[in-house]
């Protein structure tokens, strides 16, 4: 009576599997997390210093990278994952499993990510960039000792929306068989109408995102002292 | 005479705008001796903010020249210009402190960038500084916390931490209320005293200039219409501009003395240093058989200087002789109403 069957009955649940769901779920969040912001954040702090009137304005150059990142935040994500196939089965040598789920997970996030990073540094006083440039800061050092830090609340908030986007978007990570909970979720909850499946995988996603807002919500706060 | 430490010579700003160019600095001369608190007061829009980014070239001249000690600063590339940075302290009207750092940190950041003192040297520098303006005990809080008066205070100590020559100030004061305004001027006159700080201020208030400046430029539509000592323009306003910046406040009461006293011949006398002691009036009126009535008149100080401003009209006797003996003892005279 176990194996197969296990799986079909409906008070039955299989926490094993859905313990692994989870796992599966956190590791492509942090996986996908963290290669985000390593992209992301030097693209929004391009994006921001290439605008007009900035430190490095260039106006063509600004054009066309912010084209690039509208076209990615354009492409809805469970269309992407199956575009980037190629060029994930080129980064990770795989377009399957949790690690093929993460490089069309960071195309996703990352330009989205950057805008909420520029945007975040478009929020900081012009008078302090100025002040920098008054002590003879160079260009460098205003990025790194100026904007950077004054710009960290809100980058910190950026963090915690991303990964909160992150969770979602691995709910669709099972169309390249990454598993997770979301996957899960589809695959039981609702193609097999297991009620209490779907119920507990979207609690866990649930927790997961309130956990995540909660944490962001302190490192803001302990960043920031406005 | 030791060439000026700060001199700007023919120099103009255009800045591009979608309807055209617009001259916020048009053809301006100016030279600040080393030592001397230079005002520089205009209207909103006369340029004045401009033209003290021009000195730390914040804002690049479209035309001319802007030597510091006899160097054109317009030539340096890009490393020399921040060399001569660091020796160009800055306060700003909204004290443009990082808000993500410490009162402390803010005072060693010029210092970190600069990167020559050692972390140590740097913690004691900063202390110093800190003491000298005044917060010594606000070291660990952040710009939040403090008041208007403490956050320009640390700008002044971030702005002093590389020992600079000279300090810029723009529109330092106008963020605060009259006190604190009051205790900030008093801190840089006495750092101008002390250290011998080159300071120029820009300022849409006569009352800073009358508290600390030496000398004065007014600046109207990106030209300087005036300058002089500023017991001088303050007691012999030429150009129109001056006369209105200075009626704002209340120094030009002439039009209400003119009211008082329809018919009568009306003088505004002028005077500052001994004469303002001496009991001329009375001596005069006895002597030439003037009568007067006092119409307006205030006795007061600019700077370090007690100065004088009547206005007087005059009644019977010999009125030439009575202008004549003012002139005698260095009272400027000017009639009014006519």
């Amino acid at each position: 009576m176990s194996g197969l069957f296990a799986h079909l009955a409906p008070l039955h649940l299989d926490w094993g599997e859905i313990g692994a769901a989870g796992l599966d779920t956190l590791v492509m969040l942090a996986g996908s997390l963290v290669a985000t912001v390593i992209v992301g954040l030097p693209l929004g702090v391009i994006l921001f210093l290439t605008g007009r009137g900035r430190l490095l304005a260039q106006p063509a150059a600004h054009a066309v990278l912010s084209m690039v990142v509208n076209g990615l935040r354009s492409v809805p994500f469970i269309i992407l994952l199956i575009l980037m196939i190629p060029l994930t089965v080129l980064l990770v040598g795989t377009s399957l499993g949790v690690a093929g789920a993460i490089p069309p997970l960071v195309v996703g996030a990352a330009p989205f990510f950057a805008r909420l990073v520029e945007s975040a540094l478009r929020e900081v006083d012009p008078g302090v960039v100025e002040a920098a440039q008054a002590m003879g800061a160079t260009n460098r050092q205003i990025v790194f000792e100026a904007l950077l830090p004054e710009a960290m609340p809100g980058i910190a908030a950026a963090v915690t929306v991303t990964a909160v986007a992150l969770v979602s978007y691995t709910a669709m990570a099972g169309v390249v068989g990454a598993g997770g909970l979301g996957d899960l979720a589809i695959r039981f909850g609702y193609q097999r109408f297991q009620t209490d499946v779907m119920i507990v995988t979207v609690a866990l996603l649930l927790i997961i995102v309130q956990a995540l807002q909660m944490l962001g919500d302190r490192v803001v706060a302990y960043v920031s002292h406005r | 005479m030791p060439p000026p430490q700060i001199q700007l010579i023919d120099v103009h700003k255009t800045y591009a705008s979608g309807s055209g160019d617009v001259a916020a600095i048009r053809g301006l001369d100016l030279s600040v001796a080393a030592g001397e608190i230079f005002g520089v007061i205009g209207e909103s829009g006369a340029g004045k903010s401009t033209l003290i980014r021009l000195i730390n070239l914040l804002e690049r001249p479209t035309a001319g020249r802007v030597l510091i000690d006899a160097e054109d600063a317009t030539g340096l590339s890009p490393a020399d210009l921040r060399g001569l940075r660091r020796r160009i302290g800055m306060i700003f009207q909204h004290f443009n402190l990082l808000s993500s750092r410490t009162v402390e940190q803010n005072v060693a950041l010029p210092l970190k960038l600069e990167g020559r003192l050692s972390r140590a040297d740097i913690q004691a520098r900063v202390a110093s500084l800190l003491q000298r303006v005044g917060l010594a005990d606000q070291a660990r809080r952040y710009p939040a916390q403090l008041s208007g008066g403490q956050k320009q205070r640390v700008g002044i100590a971030r702005a002093l931490a590389c020992n600079p020559k000279v300090l810029l100030c723009d529109e330092a004061t106008s963020a605060l209320d009259p006190q604190t305004t009051h205790q900030v001027l008093d801190l840089l006159a006495e750092l101008n005293r002390e250290l011998g700080l080159t300071i120029v201020l820009i300022t849409h208030e006569m009352e800073v200039v009358r508290q600390i400046c030496h000398r004065v430029a007014i600046l109207d539509r990106g030209r300087i219409v005036e300058q002089g000592e500023v017991i001088e323009v303050f007691l012999h306003p030429v150009h129109e501009v001056t006369r209105r910046l200075l009626a704002e406040r209340g120094e030009d009461a002439d039009e209400a003395a003119l009211a008082f006293a329809p018919g009568a011949r009306v003088f505004r006398l002028t005077y500052h240093g001994a004469a303002v002691q001496a009991p001329l009036l009375g001596r005069i009126a006895r002597e030439t058989g003037v009568d007067y009535a006092i119409l307006s008149g205030r006795v007061s100080r600019i700077g370090e200087q007690p100065y004088g401003q009547l206005t007087l009209s005059f009644l019977g006797g010999d009125v030439d002789a009575a202008l004549a003996g003012f002139a005698a003892a260095g009272v400027g005279v000017q009639e009014l109403g006519r």
